[in-house]
């Protein structure tokens, strides 16, 4: 048989005065727990989670602040004239200055007489003989030259903006028919947000805007950027 | 009869007793409010020592330094890139030059070159002479070029022909490029 426990308002207030003191700090340990288990614990979870947060917002800060000293100190001149030196060797878009220029340079350096020359304008994407990735324009071109004066042609004119590649040359009884590529590349809108980092051009790649330079036969192009340009923009 | 019976010390050693367990009780949620206390005030110092709001701050403050400065931003992404395309390029592109410049040396000057062309595969070369030993030293140079494996990989004489008439040898090879 189950015994039956009867508790009633009067045996709690019994208890209640008997055990006063100890219901109250019994309480109190309650309290203390419940207030640790349900705010503070959590709280001491957040703490690495907040760590990591941390360390990445240093990390941004970080190249944020990089990216601004390196911008600061890049001397505005000097990167317009390494942009045109860079646009002239490789152009936005089919430059058709630029490349009579550089033919015309070329044979006045190694002294050969041009005949004729021909553009073939269009969609000329010939996986063969272009750089992948690169589009180009052809030109056909016919030269007097002796093959020493057509090595000095030929030398020019892989030294000279913008850049070209000759695809086959053809010599009969003096004349010369040579194809040549004009490399040319529209620039891809960025995708670079604040918090990339942006890195000064090597010294290799400084040393190689140099050497173009130095081919002293670009047109400086205009390169024109909005004050209000976004990264996305150009 | 028992005279050592003490009701009372019974009744002490209860209170005794009691009272411990209510010093206990008292000590134990005396360092519950101490403990809850000091670990809430320590936990909110770390969180909000550790709080990344400070550095969001001042990120937005370089971000507003460096939003001038997008244009040169710009112009710096551009040049880079077109840098990196102009190496691609210039690495991988076949300098003709070089080529002809040997195909050339190796050409003896008393013959007459007929025809040359050279493309992306092939080179070919077609030179006429009344020597037979002039047409022999070209042969050699070309054969010793394509031993060398630097220029022509591959050396084959196409045609040889006398114009009977003239007495002019002609001889046309082809080489594979390398």
């Amino acid at each position: 048989m189950n015994p039956k426990i009867n508790i009633d308002i009067e045996t709690i207030k019994l208890i209640y005065k008997n055990y006063k003191v100890h219901i109250r700090y019994g309480a109190i340990i309650l309290i203390c727990f419940l207030v640790f288990a349900i705010i503070s614990v959590p709280k001491m979870f957040q703490i690495s989670g907040l760590l990591d947060a941390r360390k990445n917002e240093e990390k941004k800060l970080e190249v944020l602040n990089k990216n601004y000293r390196l911008l600061t100190s890049i001397e505005e001149g000097i990167l317009d004239f390494q942009l045109q030196t860079a646009v002239s060797a490789l152009p936005e878009g089919k430059d058709f200055v630029g490349i009579i220029n550089a033919i015309s340079l070329a044979s006045g350096k190694s002294g050969v007489s041009l005949d004729d020359y021909n553009f073939q304008v269009g969609s000329v994407i010939d996986k063969t003989f272009s750089v992948e990735g690169f589009p180009f324009m052809k030109l056909s071109l016919v030269v007097r030259a002796s093959p020493q004066q057509l090595d000095n042609f030929l030398q020019s004119l892989s030294n000279t903006s913008p850049l070209s590649e000759v695809t086959s040359i053809k010599q009969t009884s003096g004349t010369t028919n040579l194809e040549a590529v004009f490399y040319f590349k529209p620039s891809v809108p960025s995708n670079m947000s604040d918090v990339d980092e942006l890195n000064d051009l090597s010294s290799k790649e400084k040393d190689l805007l140099n050497t173009i330079s130095s081919w002293n036969n670009f047109l400086p192009a205009p390169v024109v950027l909005q004050e209000d340009s976004s990264l996305e923009g150009f | 009869m028992k005279t050592d019976i003490n009701l009372l010390s019974a009744l002490q050693s209860e209170e005794k007793k009691e009272e411990k367990t209510l010093s206990l009780l008292r000590i134990i949620s005396v360092g519950s409010i101490l403990f809850v206390g000091i670990s809430s005030i320590l936990i909110f110092l770390i969180v909000q020592a550790i709080s990344p709001e400070s550095i969001e701050k001042k990120e937005k403050e370089v971000i507003s330094k460096v939003s001038v400065l997008r244009p040169k931003q710009a112009k710096l992404i551009l040049v880079s890139q077109k840098i990196k395309n102009i190496q691609k390029i210039i690495t991988k592109r076949s300098e003709y030059n070089e080529v002809l410049k040997k195909v050339v040396a190796n050409i003896p000057s008393s013959v007459v070159v007929n025809s040359m062309n050279i493309d992306e595969q092939k080179i070919h070369v077609s030179v006429g002479s009344n020597s037979l030993a002039v047409i022999d030293e070209f042969l050699n140079n070309f054969i010793n070029l394509a031993n060398e494996k630097d220029t022509i990989g591959s050396l084959t004489i196409e045609n040889m022909s006398l114009g009977v008439q003239s007495g002019r040898y002609t001889v046309s090879i082809a080489g594979e490029r390398i």
